[in-house]
């Protein structure tokens, strides 16, 4: 398929490997014209004369951005779109990238759909019950000791503080239970279906994390994309926490954090869409830098190394793709590419 | 690091909580009120500052944290001259890795308020017995010494002198540490030692 909407001919969406529908206008109203073999296969059959939008609603195909498909098929660009769960029967997959080719002379275009990769380049990360035991049973810990320890406090003075406190531990522990199960279970608790612009997810991101002497650089603006912004926020958090524990430490792991580190974050260059989170830190040894992903690397005993398989997770269930390397100044970079950016 | 100087305070055994978690660190010093003056210091490195800076009774010391961790903490203080009791409190499972390990006893999160009491007031004990035993030792010297020689010649001893200062700590620690079970004091001065 060339895309080439001069051509004359109509585009021959029999050829297109995906599920494709051809469509026209009449009054405005996107009609289907004719769908192609994958589409029947994958969706189901589809009525011609119908508008798509219908379509494509009775058949369980919904957007997963609040525009809808009206967008993308009167004024082109791309919108992601999940099939009801039983596409995977068929050998569909459950999400596409659904873009509308141009318009040809007779008002006819195509919408073509794109699987979506179930799971990114870090997609394999598999979680233990070892590991799932060793969340629980650390990191919940130390949440619950709090909360018990302030609403015994609060009820024998009655001060409200305490029960603040207490509200605080208990959102902490739901925190690290979504953490599990998104290791666990991404799938269905990452929902990418809102409108985020990253750079405001990543600043706010900032504020949660114990930054201490460390500061956030922005080096020009993140795109703006379709994920869960919850999730992504999560994302950078980890992110930073990483280089604001590791990123200040000596190379002998044994010193306590000196100076604050710079944390950087900005697009990436050139024709890739995504962005990088770099610091200034002693970087991770080539060696290691795919290792980090996965759960249960530390290099310190006090965490639960869960932190960046989380990031990879993440990222692999918005379709993206994480790669650690070194920053200019001998510091981790991470780089999250594969984003398609919402066009506005 | 905030040092509870209440006058009541003055008269108890003295903790350190060491957690990297300054939540966590603070629930304990919660549970610890009315029976401990209580310090927190939220890393590693800010634990050994603090008890080169204070004497500290108890410590009790969580093993995970980034830095110097309490297993590194605990080392330290087993190499050093720290002379109080160390409490693991820690969210980690014990292995065979804590056979070699310095410390006095090991709570696994989470700890119910009186069971971290009682672990305290127990080494509190245990110490204060130390400390007793390392007073009467001292103390009997002192006595001796006292009835046999005159004021005069005491003062001028400097031994001596640091002898009745060291009887001195060592018996506020003892009062301190064991409060009311302290009676063996008493016992003490009624034991007759000079020769009549």
């Amino acid at each position: 398929m060339t895309g080439d909407g001069a051509d004359a001919d109509p585009i021959r969406i029999e050829r297109w490997p995906d599920p494709a529908c051809r469509f026209g206008f009449e009054d405005g109203t996107a009609l289907v014209r004719a769908v192609n073999d994958p589409f029947e296969a994958v969706f189901g059959p589809a009525t011609v004369g119908e508008p798509v939008a219908t379509a494509m609603a009775d058949l369980g195909v919904t957007t997963v951005s609040p525009d809808g498909f009206e967008a993308v098929l009167s004024g082109g660009g791309s919108v992601r779109v999940r099939t009801d769960g039983d596409a995977a029967a068929t050998g569909g997959a459950e999400r596409y990238l659904a873009r509308t080719v141009p318009p040809e002379p007779d008002g006819e275009a195509v919408l073509a759909f794109v699987p979506l990769p179930e799971e990114g380049a870090n997609g394999s990360v598999t979680i233990d019950v070892d590991q799932v035991a060793s969340v629980v049973s650390h990191d919940l810990r130390n949440p619950l000791d709090v909360a018990t320890a302030r609403l015994r406090a609060g009820r024998e003075t009655g001060d409200d503080g305490h029960f603040e406190r207490v509200a605080a531990a208990h959102d902490r522990m739901e925190r690290i239970i979504r953490d599990v199960l998104t290791l666990a279970r991404g799938r269905d608790v990452v929902d990418p279906d809102e409108t985020v612009a990253l750079d405001a997810v990543a600043e706010a991101a900032w504020e949660t994390v114990e930054t201490a002497d460390a500061t956030l650089a922005v080096d020009g603006p993140l795109p703006t994309t379709t994920a869960d912004a919850d999730r992504v926020g999560r994302l950078f958090e980890n992110l930073f926490r990483n280089a604001v524990e590791h990123g200040s430490m000596g190379p002998d792991m044994g010193t306590e954090p000196t100076d604050g580190v710079t944390v950087t974050i900005g697009p990436l260059d050139g024709d890739r869409t995504g962005f990088y989170v770099a610091d200034d830190g002693p970087g991770i040894p080539e060696a290691d830098r795919e290792r980090v992903f996965e759960p249960g690397y530390s290099t310190d005993d006090h965490g639960t190394g869960l932190g960046l398989a989380i990031v990879a997770r993440i990222a692999a269930l918005h379709g993206w793709s994480i790669e650690a390397g070194e920053s200019a100044s001998g510091g981790v970079r991470f780089e999250v590419t594969g984003i398609e950016p919402d066009t506005p | 690091m905030g040092a509870g100087t209440d006058e009541a305070d003055e008269d108890r055994p003295r903790a350190l909580v060491v957690d990297d978690e300054r939540e966590v660190a603070d629930a304990y010093a919660l549970r610890l009120r009315g029976l401990c003056e209580v310090e927190t210091a939220y890393g590693g490195e800010d634990a050994l500052r603090a008890v080169e800076d204070h004497e500290f009774d108890v410590v009790l010391l969580d093993r995970h944290m980034p830095g110097l961790s309490g297993d590194e903490v605990l080392e330290r203080l087993d190499e050093g001259d720290f002379d109080g009791r160390v409490i693991m409190v820690t969210a980690i499972d014990p292995g065979f890795d804590v056979l070699d390990m310095p410390f006095d006893d090991y709570l696994c999160k989470p700890v119910d308020r009186e069971d971290v009491r009682a672990a305290v007031t127990h080494q509190c004990t245990v110490l204060g017995y130390e400390v007793l035993g390392d007073y009467f030792g001292v103390e009997s010297k002192r006595r001796v010494v006292e009835a046999e020689l005159s004021t005069e010649e005491r003062a001028s001893h400097e031994e001596f002198g640091e002898l009745q200062a060291t009887a001195e700590r060592l018996e506020r620690r003892a009062r301190r540490l064991l409060g009311d079970a302290a009676d063996a004091l008493d016992d003490f001065d009624a034991i007759g030692r000079e020769s009549e």
